[in-house]
């Protein structure tokens, strides 16, 4: 615990040195993989120091977040090379992975609110602050305060469960709670952060406004600090959930089938990856809800599955973004043209993004519709469209902005670097190679 | 020309306030209080500066006539139980003395002078105003335990006064001001309950207050467009600046939200839910105003002003280390509770 966390912290003078871009870079790597090697297994709390210890679910998200945090800086290269604000933007990357860091391994709930909202401040300045459109100052004002309007009513939550528990350590929430208020005012932020189908709409103003590093972090973390709460805080809501757990789901399955409509007509690439976001965690949302061993496991496949796919269509939408200079999809036509071995990524990536076989997301997915079909046969509607509208959808972008005749617009055009290959070969790696392993990541209880 | 009185009249000042937190008579409260009121007269006034003269003039009958009512409140009570020299208190005069306090304060359905006032000070008046003006008006406050429903009631207002009202303005007096009424609302809450409470709540709100309200005298700044000429040349300053009203705003990392865990844990505890979460909730309004002032500085653009106030490059060691204690306070509040 310790060792990271100083060597963190030791990374801060680092990242305000000059030219030390790629050190940091390197020191990032190195801490992922220092990280794995502190594995911890199933559900008891290894390496403990004072209030921070992991279990498989907070090592895996950990590990996650390192993991992409060294990707974003591997993705950002064009702030270094331009030299806007490069050494903040690697302070910013570091004080977010370290808030991550410690909001996914507290044992204690208000430790893990507190860093929960430390982590959006960095969000916050990379959004507004490197950013492209004006419509940015928007989009952070809705991520802001769409996430504070909903968790300072946890905070008052948090203190009425010291109340009642007299502790607020993870572990020791051993007894249901039903009260339907409190189950609002703890969960409504994770559903915010999740995002839940109706209270999703911060999530593609943000998307679409963040520079690629931004984008990369919010669809691979942000997202997941909802669903992680969630299965933190689930057994206190036995009662509550067991009563209105169909609302619920059905918002979860219809909302996935009705956003996976939206996707099909969305001209803005990021756009529509932040639309298939929200579909894929309203499924984790339903397998977290219906209490299975299935539905929790495979919540926690899913998010990181989701986490290293979703991050890494934006990183190909950022690619043709640095050379295009558009996001839309009428003018990203064509590109197997010009960057033939780029289509090949963008064939992976889609394919990783509809479930296709050797994909974590294949296991996540085949983990939540176990437990959604278990909980009830007429999910199996829902499902089977929502299932066949993603592969509708990501064939959509991989057609749309490969295929077809490019744009006449482009006047010059550069070809991809080594770079942006070792970047997509780093997401793509554990997203496929990991399925071997399953039960390595997933059984966490 | 000689400052020198304006010495003495801080002295003076600060002794009043000291006499009436700690008088142990009606009468010793409202001398001080007169006291104070007398000796921020002449500081306010700069013969060069109507507006100050204007403030000041304002300031003096809105605060003249609160110690009236005050003195009014304490006859009556005096009349009523036959003791003079005593701090026990009737429940009409106790209400009475309150609502004359909350004038003094400027808590929020009194609080009309208030931002017009403090649009005629320069910024280290204003600074008093916003800080040492709350300390005798909430201390006896506290003492006359008035009844709590006039406290709440005061406490909504406040919270909710101080958040719409700064929305649209520019001035950044204004929305110092429209912020304070904000968290005297806040205060209140916390006075309620326990006196450390809100001894550190006032300290903290004074430090953030201190260390905004230094850099805009600084730089010399009084509203919102003329931030970006700070924001061009000063990078570090500009940091600290915005971090600073998320600070104000009670955002995690930074240590304006100890008092408000602080306060609201205090709330919960004593099953003020309901106006514990209305108020966390409003002042997620002053927030978005806060914002809105950050704004230019944290898109990080650096687009040149026309309003090119300061050329040079500021450095102030004294400053920055303010700064970064205060900033970084709650880390480190966080850490000596936990591990030591």
């Amino acid at each position: 615990m310790m060792k990271f966390l100083l060597m963190m912290l030791m990374m801060i003078p680092l990242s305000l040195l000059k030219n030390f871009y790629w050190i940091n870079q390197f020191m990032f790597f190195a801490l992922s993989f220092f990280f794995i090697l502190n594995m911890s297994v199933d559900w008891t709390f290894l390496n403990v120091y004072g209030m921070f210890g992991w279990d498989l679910l907070s090592y895996v998200l950990v590990l996650l977040s390192m993991w992409i945090c060294s990707l974003m800086v591997l993705a950002s290269v064009k702030i270094k090379k331009e030299s806007f604000y490069c050494e903040f933007f690697c302070l910013v990357v570091l004080s977010l992975l370290i808030a991550l860091f410690f909001a996914f391994s507290s044992l204690n709930f208000f430790v893990f609110y507190l860093f929960f909202e430390i982590s959006l401040i960095p969000t916050l300045i990379l959004i507004l602050g490197w950013g492209y459109q004006p419509e940015r100052i928007q989009a952070g004002a809705y991520l802001l305060f769409y996430t504070l309007f909903a968790s300072l009513p946890m905070l008052i939550a948090i203190f009425y469960l010291v109340d009642i528990f007299d502790s607020l350590f993870l572990s020791f929430f051993d007894y249901p709670i039903d009260s339907l208020i409190l189950f609002f005012c703890v969960n409504l932020v994770f559903l915010i952060k999740l995002p839940m189908y109706f209270i999703h709409l911060w999530l593609p103003k943000a998307h679409v406004e963040a520079p690629v590093s931004g984008s990369m972090i919010l669809a691979g973390i942000m997202l997941k600090l909802g669903g992680y709460g969630m299965l933190r805080m689930m057994k206190l809501f036995v009662g509550v959930l067991s009563c209105m757990n169909y609302i619920f789901i059905g918002i979860s399955v219809l909302g996935g089938v009705f956003i996976s409509f939206l996707c099909l007509r969305q001209t803005d690439v990021k756009s529509l990856i932040a639309y298939s976001s929200v579909a894929h965690m309203g499924l984790v949302l339903g397998g977290i809800i219906t209490f299975t061993y299935w539905g929790f496991c495979g919540a926690l496949v899913m998010m990181v599955a989701h986490g290293l796919s979703s991050s890494a269509l934006f990183c190909l939408a950022n690619i043709t973004y640095e050379r295009v200079g558009s996001r839309s999809l009428f003018l990203n036509k064509g590109m197997i043209n010009l960057m033939p071995s780029m289509a090949l990524w963008w064939f992976l990536f889609s394919a990783c993004n509809m479930a296709a076989p050797p994909s974590l997301n294949l296991l996540g997915e085949i983990m939540l519709i176990n437990s959604l079909v278990n909980w009830s046969f007429l999910n199996m509607l829902g499902l089977a469209f929502m299932s066949f509208f993603s592969a509708c959808y990501s064939l959509y972008l991989f057609s749309c902005s490969q295929h077809g005749k490019f744009s006449n617009n482009l006047y010059n055009f550069n070809s991809n670097s080594l770079r942006e290959f070792l970047l997509l070969f780093l997401h793509w790696l554990p997203l496929n190679f990991l399925i071997l392993k399953g039960e390595l990541i997933s059984l966490f209880i | 020309m000689s400052y020198l009185y304006k010495n003495l009249f801080i002295i003076t000042l600060m002794t009043g306030t000291l006499i009436s937190i700690s008088s142990e008579s009606w009468l010793g409260v409202w001398i001080g209080l007169e006291m104070n009121l007398l000796s921020i007269i002449p500081l306010m006034n700069n013969s060069k500066d109507l507006k100050s003269t204007e403030a000041s003039l304002k300031y003096f009958i809105v605060q003249a006539m609160a110690s009236m009512i005050l003195l009014m409140g304490f006859l009556i009570n005096t009349i009523k139980i036959n003791l003079p020299n005593n701090l026990l208190l009737e429940n009409l005069p106790s209400s009475i003395i309150t609502t004359s306090l909350m004038i003094k304060t400027g808590a929020a359905p009194f609080h009309f002078w208030f931002p017009e006032v403090m649009e005629g000070l320069n910024w280290m008046n204003a600074l008093i105003m916003l800080t040492w003006q709350k300390i005798a008006p909430m201390t006896i406050i506290m003492y006359t335990h008035s009844n709590e429903i006039l406290i709440t009631t005061v406490i909504m207002f406040s919270v909710i006064t101080g958040g719409l009202m700064g929305i649209n303005q520019t001035s950044l007096r204004k929305i110092m001001s429209y912020s304070s009424i904000n968290h005297i609302g806040w205060m209140m809450a916390a006075l309620l309950f326990t006196e450390t409470l809100w001894k550190w709540y006032f300290l903290i709100y004074s430090a953030m207050n201190m260390a905004i309200i230094w850099m805009l005298s600084k730089f010399n700044i009084s509203s919102i467009p003329q931030l970006m000429a700070m924001s061009k040349n000063n990078p570090k300053m500009k940091t600290f600046f915005m971090f600073n009203f998320f600070s104000l705003g009670g955002l995690p990392p930074f240590i304006g939200f100890l008092p408000k865990w602080l306060t609201i844990q205090v709330m919960v505890l004593n099953e003020m839910y309901l106006t514990g979460a209305m108020m966390i909730i409003i002042t997620l309004i002053t927030l978005y105003f806060y914002m809105r002032i950050t704004m230019p500085l944290i898109t990080l653009s650096s687009s040149s002003s026309s309003l090119n106030l300061s050329n040079q490059q500021f450095k102030s060691k004294n400053m920055m280390s303010l700064n970064s204690i205060l900033l970084t306070g709650l880390l480190f509040s966080t850490m000596a509770f936990n591990w030591i």
